[in-house]
C-alpha cells in the first residue's frame, strides 16, 4: 500500500469529521432535541407521548434522559459556547432563578401563555422568576412535586397534625425520628418548610418567627436517628421500611414504591406536614420547561411546551404517569385508590411555598445547610446559625434583604 | 547542516506533536491549581482550601483513600503470587486457564462493577442464595454504607478485578525460570514448601515487585468501585469527593482543591517509590 | 522426556488434589457474575424486585433492547462508543508510534518520551478532567454530539500506551536496515514509514486493540465529559444508579460483545501489549 493511499483516506476521514462535527451526526432536519430528567422506568410512556405530538405537528423529537444537575452543566455549557443543540429543557424549580439569563423568555414565544397563566396553579407559576427578569417568565412549570409526611401507621397510630404533637411524638420515639440531613437541597427541603410554618423565612434568618422554629428543630435533634446524616430520598425510604425510624418528610415517588412492597396503608401512610406556629407549609419541588438561548429551533420547541401543557396531555400525564397535575382540572384523573394513598399531599395542596427565588441561591441553600448541621448535630443555638446564615446573606449582596 | 543534526531534527520533529498533547496536562494542572487559588474575581484566597479541608467528607475520603489502596494491593499481590504459582503448574488446557483467570480484568470495568452490584446489593444474588438455602436467616447489608464491611467487600471487589494483572507478570518471571533449577531441588529432597520458599518466591519478587509498584498508584486512583457499589457520601474516596464537589454541589474550585490534593498525594508517593527503588538498586 | 499432562513427579500432590476442584471454583467465580449480566439482560425488568431472586430467569425476553432501542437512541450511544474509539485509536497511533520510534533511536528523546508517558499514568483521570471541562466549553467541545473533548481526553491514555508499546518493539528492531535506508538516501520519516513501521505489523496490532479497548471501556472522562450525548460506560452507572438492572445490564452486555470476541482471539497478542505497557 503506498503512501499515496493512506494520505487519501486520511483526507477523507478528517474532512468527514469536519462536516460531521458541525451538525447533530445522523438527525435529520427540524428535529428538536429535548432534555427532560424522567426516571427510567417513565421513559416508555412519555416517549409516546412525545410520539403523539409528532403525529400532530410532524415535528420529530430526540428525547435525552438525564438528571436535572447534568441538564443544567449541559445547558450553561452551550450557553457559554454560543451554540448547542438542546432546544428544550427541564430544569429543578430551585434552579431557575439562576438560569433564567440562559432561556429564552416564554410569554411571546408560547401560543397558549396567557390562558395557561389563567389555569396553572399560582403558587406554581411564578416560582422561578427572580425579581431581576423584570416580570418576564422564562420557566413553565412541567410538573410538580412537594413533601409530605411519611409515618410508620403501625407504630404511631394516626399522624401529629401541630408542632406540639411532633415534639411528643420525637420524645416517644427517640432515636427513631427521620430526616434527610445528608448535605444537600434535600435537607433544606426538610427543613425550610419549619421557617415557613413558624412565619419565618430563609431570607431573613434572624427575624423572631425564623429563630423560633431553630429552636424547635434544636428540641428535637436529640431524637434524631444517628443514621440520619447519610441519608437521601431512597435511603430514608429503606430505613423507614426496615422500621429503623417512624417518621420521615418525602416527594410522591415513593408511594409507587412502598406499593410494590406491599406495605402502603398497612405499615406506611401519608399525612400532611404538621403544622407550625403560623400555619402549614411544605416545599415546592418539581420539573419547570425553559427554551435555551442556543437553541436551533426555537419556535418548534415552543410548540412541544404549548402541547406538553395542553389539558388533554397533563391529563394523559397524570393518568399514565402518575405525576401531580399543573392545571386543577387534572386533579379528576387521579383513581379513588390514588386518592386514599397520596392524601397526605393532596391536602397540602394549596400550602406550597416556593424556596428564595434569587440569583444566588446555591450559595443559600449551602449557608443553611451549613446551619441546620451545626444546629443538629454541631451543637450550636439557634442565634449562632441564625447570625451564620444572616452574615452569609450580606456576603452575597444586600439586595436579599426586604 | 549535517545529516546527523538534519536526522536528530526529523526525530524531535516526528515526536514533537504527541509530546505537545501530553504537555498539555502540565497546562491543565496549572488551570486547576490557578482556579484552587483564585475567587471569582480572580483574586488570590484560600477559601476554597478552607472550605473542602474542614469538609467532614473530604477528611473521610482521604481516610479511605489510604486504607482501601493498601489493603487492596496487598491482597492482590498474595493472591497473585498463589494464583501464578499454582498455574505454573497446569499444563493441559493452559491457555484456557489463564485466559478464564484474566477475565476479571478484561471485561469492561463498568461491566465488572454492575455484575458485582447484581451479587452484593441487599436483594441480589449472594443474598438470594444464602437466604433460599437457610445458610442465612435474612439478607446481610454487604453494601451498606457506615459498615466495616462494605470496606471489605470494596477492596475484594477492587483486588479482584486487578490480581489476574499480577498473577500475569509473576507467572512471566516464573515461567523464565529454568526447570532444572527445581528439578534437582527436589532430586536434592527438597520439600514443596522449601522449593517456593527458597526458589521460586524470591526469584519473582522483583517481578511482583513491578506489579505491586505499577499497581499502587493505580489503586489510589480508586474511582468507579465505591461509586457504583456505595455511592459518595457511603465509601468516600478523593476522586469521588472531587467529583460529587463538581457534578453535584456545582462547586469546580472545591472540586479542583479535592483533585489537586490527590495529584499531590500520588506525585510524592511516587517520588518516595521511585527514591527506595533506586536506593535499593544501588546496594551491591 | 515425555511429559504426563499433570506433570507427576515435578508437581506437588496438594496440587494434584485440589486443582480440579479449585479451577471449578476459578470458573464459577470468574463467570459466574457475567453469566448473572446476561441473565438479567435477556428478562424483564420487573424480576429484580422479586426476593429472593432466582439465578434462574423465570422468563426469558428481549424487552429491554428493543425498549432501550425504541426510547433511549441506543443506536446513538453505540455509535458514540465506537466513533471515539476508532478516532483516539486512529490518532492515538498516528502520534504516538513515530513518537516511539523516535524515543528508541534518539537517547535525548528516550527519557522525555518515557517520563511524559508515565505522567497520564500517575495523574487521576479527574484531575484533568475537571480544568479541561472549562477549557472545552468555550469551544463547544463539551458535551460534543461527536465526543471531541472525550477524544482529546482519551488521547491523554492512548498516546502513552501507544508510546510505551512502539518503544518496546523498535528497541528490539535492528537498525542495520534502516542505516542502510539512510545510505541510500532516505528521509527519516521514509524510513520509519517504509522499514521500520511495516516489520512492527504486531505491535501495531496489539495497540491499536488495546487502545481502542482501553477508549470503549473507559468511564470517568465519560461521564465528566458527555452529559446528554452519552457513551456507554456512563449509561450502564445511569441505569444501575437508578435501579434500572435490567437495562443496565443489557447496555452492559452489549459493551462485552466486542471485547470478548477480540480478547478470545487475540489472548497472547494481549498479553504481550499488556506486559509492554503495563496499563489498563
Amino acid at each position: 500500500m503506498g503512501k499515496g493511499n493512506w494520505r487519501n483516506a486520511l483526507g477523507i476521514i478528517a474532512t468527514a469529521a469536519c462536516a460531521l462535527s458541525s451538525t447533530r451526526c445522523g438527525s435529520p432536519d427540524g428535529e428538536i432535541t429535548v432534555a427532560i430528567a424522567l426516571l427510567s422506568s417513565e421513559q416508555p410512556a412519555y416517549r409516546l407521548v412525545l410520539d403523539q405530538f409528532t403525529e400532530e405537528t410532524g415535528i420529530p423529537v430526540r428525547l435525552i434522559t438525564q438528571q436535572y444537575q447534568q441538564v443544567r452543566e449541559a445547558l450553561e455549557a452551550e450557553v457559554a459556547a454560543g451554540q448547542g443543540q438542546l432546544d428544550l429543557v427541564e430544569l429543578d424549580v430551585f434552579m431557575l432563578a439562576q438560569l433564567y439569563r440562559s432561556v429564552l423568555p416564554l410569554d411571546s414565544l408560547v401560543r397558549t401563555f396567557s390562558h395557561l397563566r389563567d389555569v396553572v396553579d399560582s403558587n406554581a407559576f411564578g416560582a422561578g422568576s427572580p425579581p431581576e427578569a423584570d416580570g418576564r417568565t422564562h420557566f413553565l412549570p412541567h410538573r410538580l412535586n412537594w413533601q409530605a409526611m411519611v409515618y410508620d401507621a403501625s407504630a404511631l397510630g394516626h399522624a401529629p397534625e401541630t408542632w406540639d404533637e411532633l415534639l411528643e411524638v420525637c420524645r416517644q420515639h427517640a432515636g427513631a425520628i427521620g430526616f434527610k440531613a445528608s448535605r444537600y437541597e434535600g435537607m433544606v427541603c426538610d427543613f425550610f418548610p419549619f421557617l415557613w410554618q413558624s412565619g419565618g423565612d430563609p431570607l431573613r434568618p434572624r427575624s423572631p418567627e425564623s429563630l423560633r422554629a431553630l429552636r424547635f428543630l434544636k428540641q428535637i435533634s436529640g431524637t434524631l436517628n444517628p443514621a440520619v446524616r447519610s441519608y437521601k430520598e431512597v435511603s430514608i425510604l429503606q430505613a423507614q421500611e426496615r422500621k429503623e425510624i417512624v417518621l420521615h418528610f418525602n416527594w410522591p415517588f415513593i408511594v409507587p414504591l412502598v406499593r410494590e412492597k406491599g406495605l402502603m396503608r398497612s405499615q406506611i401512610r401519608v399525612a400532611p406536614l404538621p403544622a407550625g406556629p403560623a400555619g402549614s407549609a411544605t416545599v415546592l419541588g418539581g420539573g419547570y420547561l425553559g427554551i435555551p438561548r442556543t437553541a436551533p429551533h426555537p419556535s418548534e420547541a415552543a410548540l412541544l411546551v404549548d402541547f406538553l401543557l395542553s389539558e388533554r396531555v397533563q391529563r394523559r400525564l397524570t393518568r399514565e404517569l402518575g405525576w401531580f397535575p399543573v392545571r386543577a382540572s387534572g386533579w379528576d384523573e387521579l383513581s379513588e385508590e390514588d386518592r386514599i394513598d397520596f392524601s397526605g399531599y393532596l391536602k397540602m395542596r394549596d400550602a406550597l411555598r416556593a424556596r428564595p427565588a434569587v440569583p444566588e441561591y446555591g450559595e443559600l441553600s449551602r449557608a443553611w445547610q451549613q446551619a441546620f448541621s451545626d444546629l443538629l448535630f454541631g451543637g450550636k443555638s439557634a442565634d449562632e446559625v441564625a447570625a451564620f446564615v444572616a452574615s452569609r446573606l450580606e456576603e452575597l449582596g444586600e439586595g436579599h434583604r426586604p | 547542516m549535517t545529516f546527523l543534526q538534519r536526522q536528530r531534527l526529523a526525530y524531535m520533529g516526528i515526536t514533537a506533536p504527541a509530546l505537545a498533547f501530553l504537555s498539555l496536562q502540565v497546562l491543565l494542572i496549572g488551570s486547576a491549581l490557578v482556579s484552587s487559588l483564585t475567587d471569582a474575581q480572580g483574586a488570590f484566597t484560600t477559601a476554597h482550601l478552607a472550605r473542602v479541608f474542614r469538609d467532614p467528607l473530604f477528611l473521610r475520603g482521604v481516610t479511605y483513600n489510604f486504607v482501601i489502596p493498601f489493603l487492596s494491593v496487598a491482597m492482590e499481590a498474595v493472591t497473585g503470587l498463589a494464583m501464578a504459582l499454582w498455574f505454573y503448574h497446569i499444563r493441559r488446557g493452559k491457555t484456557f486457564w489463564r485466559t478464564l483467570a484474566i477475565v476479571p480484568f478484561a471485561v469492561p470495568e463498568i461491566v465488572y462493577l454492575l455484575t458485582m452490584k447484581l451479587l452484593f446489593r441487599q436483594h441480589g444474588y449472594l443474598n438470594s442464595v444464602l437466604v433460599a438455602s437457610d445458610l442465612t436467616s435474612g439478607a446481610i447489608g454487604w453494601l451498606n454504607p457506615g459498615e466495616g464491611l462494605v470496606v471489605l467487600v470494596v477492596i475484594l471487589v477492587d483486588a479482584w478485578r486487578v490480581t489476574p494483572l499480577v498473577f500475569l507478570i509473576v507467572l512471566a518471571a516464573l515461567e523464565q525460570m529454568e526447570e532444572s533449577t527445581v528439578e534437582a531441588a527436589r532430586v536434592d529432597g527438597a520439600s514443596w514448601a522449601q522449593v517456593i520458599r527458597h526458589i521460586q518466591v524470591p526469584l519473582v519478587l522483583p517481578a511482583l515487585g513491578v506489579a505491586v509498584a505499577l499497581r499502587a498508584v493505580d489503586a489510589f486512583r480508586i474511582f468507579a468501585t465505591p461509586l457504583v457499589l456505595v455511592g459518595v457520601e457511603g465509601l468516600p474516596v478523593l476522586t469521588s469527593v472531587a467529583y460529587h464537589y463538581k457534578a453535584d454541589l456545582n462547586d469546580p474550585a472545591g472540586a479542583n482543591v479535592v483533585a489537586l490534593s490527590l495529584a499531590l498525594g500520588l506525585v510524592v508517593a511516587a517520588s518516595i517509590g521511585s527514591f527506595l527503588v533506586g536506593r535499593k538498586e544501588r546496594m551491591p | 522426556m515425555k511429559r504426563s499432562s499433570w506433570h507427576r513427579g515435578l508437581t506437588p500432590p496438594l496440587f494434584r488434589a485440589i486443582t480440579p476442584g479449585a479451577l471449578l471454583v476459578l470458573a464459577a467465580v470468574n463467570l459466574g457474575p457475567i453469566g448473572l449480566v446476561i441473565r438479567q439482560a435477556f428478562s424483564p425488568e420487573g424480576e429484580s424486585a422479586t426476593w429472593p431472586i432466582s439465578l434462574v430467569p423465570q422468563s426469558v425476553t428481549v424487552e429491554n433492547l428493543t425498549l432501550l432501542w425504541e426510547t433511549q437512541s441506543l443506536g446513538n450511544h453505540l455509535f458514540l462508543s465506537l466513533w471515539v474509539a476508532a478516532l483516539t485509536t486512529l490518532i492515538s497511533l498516528a502520534l504516538g508510534f513515530p513518537a516511539g520510534w523516535s524515543a528508541a533511536r534518539l537517547g535525548v528523546l528516550q527519557k522525555i518520551a518515557t517520563r511524559s508517558a508515565l505522567l497520564s499514568r500517575i495523574l487521576p483521570p479527574i484531575t484533568i478532567a475537571i480544568p479541561l471541562t472549562a477549557m472545552l466549553i468555550p469551544v463547544g467541545a463539551y458535551n460534543h454530539p461527536l465526543g471531541l473533548g472525550l477524544v482529546v481526553a482519551h488521547l491523554t491514555i492512548g498516546i502513552p500506551i501507544a508510546i510505551l508499546i512502539s518503544f518496546a518493539a523498535f528497541r528490539g528492531f535492528p537498525r542495520e536496515f534502516e542505516e542502510a535506508a539512510y545510505v541510500d538516501g532516505c528521509s527519516p520519516l521514509g524510513v520509519f514509514w517504509r522499514i521500520s513501521l511495516p516489520s512492527v505489523k504486531g505491535s501495531l496490532a496489539s495497540a491499536s486493540i488495546l487502545v481502542f479497548l482501553v477508549s470503549w471501556d473507559e468511564f470517568t472522562y465519560a461521564l465528566l465529559l458527555q452529559l446528554t450525548n452519552r457513551t456507554m460506560p456512563p449509561l450502564v452507572y445511569y441505569y444501575t444508579e437508578f435501579g434500572q438492572l435490567g437495562a443496565a445490564s443489557t447496555l452492559a452486555f452489549l459493551m462485552l460483545l466486542p471485547a470478548v470476541v477480540v480478547i478470545a482471539a487475540l489472548q497472547r497478542l494481549l498479553v504481550r501489549g499488556v506486559l509492554a505497557g503495563g496499563i489498563k
